[in-house]
């Protein structure tokens, strides 16, 4: 791993973007074990879900994974919607898929943007959104570290409404 | 502007317009403002004028509303209808970007005088010169009042065609787009009457439900020298921004004018 501690965080980031036509500077992995619950009543639709990254100024990296069926109710991942879904110019149909049944679906982030490109070392923060018809929208995030001297990571989180607790590993 | 041709105007609704009801807040409530849909949507929109953050009160004529698609174009509403507590009117959406709607009631003028050993107050909604003051009249002052009412809807990405400035009457430019108003975020509109930017000007801005809470929560805010206010919103959902503006002018009809602005926005979850 380079040594950030030593440079200036500029020229980390030189060495790290010419780096990343090699090899990838920032060989990490992210594996999020999304957790859909088993929802209760007579009403139970399946949520539409988003997963992305944010940076450390909330500023969106990249979206995972979109499960859904009708477009009209993707602004219901509110979040998501507000900071990336709208403004999405066809880049996200290869991360688009159907909707899942509850229990746990293992998604994965390779560490780059959404040009694929790898992403600096530094904070990051997961965002797993689920909004169900009938039923609530949740949304949970986990703020992670690529880098910096940063070792293997695992985070619990806590269960909400509409996902429950998830266990989410960062291998570097 | 066009003028509209396919509403007939109606007497009840330049009633409701006219300076009497100044300070009788006039809104229109939009079922939703932000919207996913790849296809044409219909969206549903209340309007009344009341004092409640968002309850009914009264009806409002629907025939100064006009719509403004992504592109400038105007469109024309779907079904409307005029109950007894407020009106009804349909539009559908069918481009991405962010649409204006807006009720520009017609300019009316009010002269105001106090007469008589207790300076009683009295108004005639009439201008300058067709106002018939009685001898002895003090401070004798006609005002030409517009009342506006506004919200932006948003398919998609929010756009700013519908949002550029002319510099003609009050405007609202969004430093802060109005489908971009975020919980626990600052949020900057400036206001500008021909141009100028409005220093001073009192702001309210109320967040949806007053009739279901003891306080009525109402920022009260001042626009800075440049015309900017900021604001921070601690609640989602539906807000409306109430502003009054006076400006003296020198006109054979009237002393000063006066808007009565009316913005709905959403503000959104973070």
């Amino acid at each position: 791993m380079i040594q950030t501690k030593k440079v200036t965080t500029l020229a980390a980031l030189v060495l790290i973007s010419a780096l990343t036509s090699v090899s990838s500077a920032l060989a990490a992995e992210v594996s999020i074990e999304v957790n859909l619950p088993v929802s209760e009543g007579s009403m139970n639709y399946r949520p539409y879900v988003a997963v992305w990254v944010e940076d450390a100024q909330d500023q969106t990296v990249k979206t995972i994974a979109v499960w859904r069926k009708e477009a009209d109710w993707l602004k219901d991942m509110r979040r998501w919607w507000r900071k990336a879904g709208r403004y999405d110019q066809g880049e996200l149909d290869s991360v688009t898929g159907a909707t899942r049944r509850p229990g746990k679906h293992e998604v994965k982030w390779d560490a780059t943007n959404q040009q694929g490109e790898a992403v600096p070392a530094g904070q990051y923060t997961l965002n797993i959104e689920a909004s169900r018809e009938h039923g609530s929208r949740s949304w949970v995030r986990q703020t992670i570290t690529l880098g910096k001297g940063e070792g293997n990571q695992v985070y619990t989180t806590k269960a909400a409404e509409e996902l429950g607790s998830m266990t989410i590993k960062v291998s570097h | 502007m066009k003028k509209r041709t396919w509403l007939g105007a109606t007497a009840l609704s330049l009633a409701l317009l006219a300076p009497s009801v100044q300070a009788h807040p006039l809104w229109m409530l939009p079922s939703e403002f932000n919207l996913s849909t790849e296809e044409s949507f219909w969206i549903t929109v209340d309007a009344t004028a009341a004092h409640g953050v968002f309850t009914f009160d009264k009806p409002l004529g629907l025939d100064s509303v006009s719509i403004y698609k992504p592109n400038g174009d105007r469109q024309r509403m779907g079904s409307y209808f005029k109950g007894k507590r407020r009106s009804v009117f349909d539009l559908e959406i069918d481009t991405a970007g962010t649409y204006k709607v807006e009720l520009s009631g017609q300019q009316r003028y009010v002269t105001t005088y106090e007469i008589g050993a207790r300076n009683t107050s009295r108004r005639i909604f009439a201008n300058k010169q067709e106002a018939e003051i009685p001898e002895g009249a003090k401070n004798v002052k006609t005002t030409a009042v517009q009342t506006l009412s506004a919200f932006y809807v948003t398919q998609g990405a929010p756009s700013n065609k519908v949002l550029e400035a002319t510099g003609k009457g009050f405007e609202l430019h969004p430093l802060t787009h109005p489908s971009d108003v975020v919980a626990k975020e600052n949020a900057r509109f400036k206001f500008t009457f021909d141009g100028e930017p409005l220093a001073n000007l009192d702001i309210e801005i109320t967040p949806h439900g007053t009739a279901w809470r003891n306080s009525r929560e109402q920022m009260n805010l001042k626009t800075d020298k440049n015309g900017v206010v900021t604001f921070k919103p601690t609640v989602v959902g539906p807000h409306l921004l109430m502003t009054s503006m006076r400006k003296n002018v020198k006109s054979p009809l009237a002393d000063a004018a006066g808007v009565n602005y009316h913005l709905t926005f959403e503000v959104l979850s973070q």
